[in-house]
């Protein structure tokens, strides 16, 4: 009998310790982001979408098609084609395939001229694979190709 | 495999595909038929409950949304272990061709309609493990019929976020009740 | 006529909500007693140390993330890259060292919390999940900082790390730091005082210490049953030879103590990345090393020791810019075939509490 008092005592004493520490959440600091309605500040440098921005000065991107990146890349997801000669070097293919990145940032690093980089973006899902291969165009935008689901948007714009 | 095909409308449900018939050629039906399809599809986008297939490291990330910085509850999508209670699949991370019979058969266990998305970048399309392997699916739309894609590796939790509620655009817009039945 | 009675054989898995991955146990049971337990594993083999033969040492960084333990990227860059820097004998600067040390040690921090999430989750403690997740994205927010990613990293590389800390960071992790002490207390509130939670823990699973040796158990697993040892100790890499922190170790080798082990764990793991901040020297991150490192002939292994054990890396380099061969001894491994010793003898309903305090990571037992 007396054990189990003491069993029945322990039972109680171990829920309410337990109850205190969710009580102490209940009213400490809220911790869930609205995620559509707010959004997370990403780091810096966090690893989102690649893309080669355009310079306002030049017009351009930076690229110089020195093919350190495509060569780097180990997931072999990079592929440039340049036409041209010399100073009239062009690109004329600059795709990433987005499906199979894996968002390791050696092309980022070993970029001579800081060409390619991430950008904080990290709503891609899509509908249909083909749209996760990101051409020079889509590169150069520097945003998701697919527009984001119409639910963020709209909830974002509520005031 | 024929993944990409339609599944086929079970027989059960032939009486209301009838009912839905007479109702549409009636005068003014369609209308009634319209709204209650809205209804219909409303909810079932409302309370969207996965079947959680975490297979690698995705599945961390997808465990993060449903823990208290994202809370993926709020959105009515609630983790489901068994594919009977599923409406859609979330299929996270990389998969085996070990795996890949598994992943089909708890696929067709699960009720119709039914959902798949791929999560990162290897159920996608093989991501980090394409190249030189000789163990890894390339890509789980080689087994099941995919609806969203959601890239990254892995994605963020609100990655994944984007893609259920993508998945809820999608499901909003089906015509659920006139949907063909396949001869 | 006497009654037949027969054993029954039980699949769990591999798609099982509780078996931390793609594991299938085919457990022979007498009623409900196990008699027996057969892993089947190979549901996430990726075949990483075939790909890592094709791939140059950098970009193996990337592989090596992925392909091993999830939970612990920077544990196994940390392993691979200590293979290739003994190869090649390239030296760390003794910054870098410092910043690895830290972020090893935040990263069993995060490994640690998932386990103990997902352990509470299978024993029926579902709060433990969130309460634990909530300090894990602190960490994973500290890491993104830093490197950028959230679960995989690269960030370390051959010769140092990446990029050197952001402004502040450091700040940042000893606020963290005080504060998750008091976490801990609070997981010890939740867990270590309920009794429906000892009773399914204390004294389950048991496994003697000369058993987990003869298993080559390794890590937690192994402390827990009064085996001594840490490789950090034993054979200290990066900044561990500077810096005091104890090595827990528990003699009743049940679940109850290799969940003490772990929760002690983490109180070492915030002294040494306190000490470390404190002890941060000032300079180069990274030695002179080119993008496509190319080794010398030779080879060796490195032992780490990851969040989960003892994770050793054989490196064989024929001269190229590629491994010749690349074995990884993975500590999840050895410590799923000591389960069997584990779970002979206790109920069904034990399998799930004795797995969960294993904690296998089944990408690390695959690879
Ligand atoms: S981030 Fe890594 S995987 Fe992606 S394109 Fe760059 S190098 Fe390739
Ligand atoms: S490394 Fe930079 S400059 Fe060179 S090809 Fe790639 S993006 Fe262009
Ligand atoms: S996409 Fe990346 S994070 Fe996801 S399972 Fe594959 S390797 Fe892991």
């Amino acid at each position: 009998m007396e054990a189990l008092a003491t069993r029945a005592w322990e039972a109680v004493a171990g829920l309410y310790a337990g109850l205190r520490v969710t009580f102490r959440a209940l009213v400490g600091r809220k911790n869930t982001v609205m995620y559509p309605l707010q959004k997370v500040n990403v780091a810096p440098r966090w690893h989102g979408l690649l893309a080669l921005p355009v310079d306002p000065e030049t017009g351009s991107d930076k690229c110089i098609i020195c093919f350190q990146c495509e060569r780097v890349c180990p997931d072999r997801c990079i592929h440039i084609e340049a036409g041209g000669k010399g100073k009239d070097r062009l690109l004329t293919r600059f795709d990433i395939e987005m499906d199979k990145c894996c968002y390791c940032g050696l092309c980022v690093e070993v970029c001579p001229t800081e060409a390619i980089v991430f950008v904080p973006h990290y709503e891609t899902s899509t509908y249909n694979r083909a749209n996760l291969v990101y051409d020079l165009d889509d590169l150069r935008r520097a945003a998701p190709k697919e527009p984001i689901a119409h639910g963020v948007v709209a909830m974002r714009g509520r005031p | 495999m024929s993944a990409q095909a339609p599944p086929p409308i079970p027989t059960r449900i032939a009486p209301i595909q009838t009912a839905v018939d007479i109702l549409d050629s009636l005068p003014g039906g369609s209308v009634v038929l319209s709204k209650v399809e809205y209804l219909l599809n409303w909810s079932r986008a409302a309370s969207l409950w996965p079947l959680t297939f975490g297979l690698a490291c995705c599945a961390i990330e997808m465990m993060a949304a449903w823990a208290g910085r994202f809370d993926l509850d709020r959105m009515g999508v609630i983790p489901r272990a068994t594919p009977r209670q599923a409406d859609c699949m979330i299929v996270a991370g990389r998969c085996t061709i070990k795996m890949a019979p598994i992943v089909r058969r708890l696929w067709e266990q699960m009720p119709e309609p039914k959902y798949v998305i791929s999560m990162g970048s290897c159920a996608t399309c093989g991501g980090p493990f394409y190249y030189d392997n000789y163990s890894i699916l390339k890509g789980i739309d080689q087994v099941v019929p995919v609806d969203v894609y959601v890239p990254g590796c892995p994605p963020r939790p609100e990655a994944l976020i984007e893609g259920l509620l993508k998945l809820q655009e999608k499901i909003k817009a089906e015509p659920f009740l006139r949907r063909a039945v396949p001869a | 006529m006497a009654l037949r009675t027969e054993e029954l054989m039980l699949n769990m898995g591999p798609q099982h909500p509780s078996t931390h991955g793609v594991l299938r146990l085919v457990v022979t049971l007498d009623g409900e007693n196990i008699v027996d337990v057969v892993p089947d594993i190979g549901y996430l083999h990726s075949s990483v140390e075939k790909m890592m033969e094709y791939r140059t040492y950098l970009q193996n960084v990337a592989l090596a993330d992925r392909g091993m333990d999830y939970l612990t990227a920077l544990a196994n860059e940390e392993g691979y890259l200590l293979a290739v820097e003994r190869v090649g004998r390239i030296e760390v600067p003794p910054r870098a060292r410092y910043l690895r040390t830290i972020m090893l040690e935040l990263q069993r921090l995060s490994s640690h919390l998932v386990w103990l999430g997902t352990w509470g989750i299978d024993l029926g403690a579902t709060t433990v999940f969130l309460y634990c997740f909530r300090e894990r994205e602190r960490i994973l927010d500290l890491f993104e900082q830093a490197t950028g990613g959230r679960l995989h990293h690269v960030y370390f590389r051959p010769g140092g790390v990446y990029e050197d800390l952001p402004d502040g960071w450091t700040d940042r992790v000893l606020a963290f730091c005080d504060e998750f002490l008091g976490r801990v207390d609070e997981y010890h509130e939740l867990l270590t005082g309920n009794p429906i939670f000892l009773a399914r823990v204390q004294g389950v699973g048991v496994l003697p210490r000369d058993r987990a040796i003869a298993m080559g158990a390794c890590g937690p697993v192994a402390r827990a049953s009064g085996v001594d040892f840490d490789v950090r100790k034993a054979f200290p890499y990066e900044a561990y030879g500077e810096l005091a922190f104890d090595v827990p170790v528990f003699q009743e080798g049940d679940c109850f103590a290799r969940y003490r082990v772990r929760m002690e764990e983490m109180r070492q793991s915030v002294r040494i990345i306190q000490q470390a901040i404190a002890k941060l020297p000032d300079g180069e991150i990274r030695s002179k090393v080119q993008v496509n490192v190319k080794l010398p002939r030779g080879e060796a292994y490195a032992r780490t020791e990851s969040p989960r054990g003892d994770l050793g890396v054989y490196l064989v380099s024929e001269g190229e810019d590629a491994p010749y061969r690349v074995k990884i001894r993975a500590p999840s491994f050895s410590n799923l075939f000591a389960l069997t010793e584990m779970m002979r003898g206790w109920k069904v309903a034990d399998v799930i509490a004795i797995l969960g305090s294993v904690d296998i990571v089944l990408s690390d037992v695959d690879r």
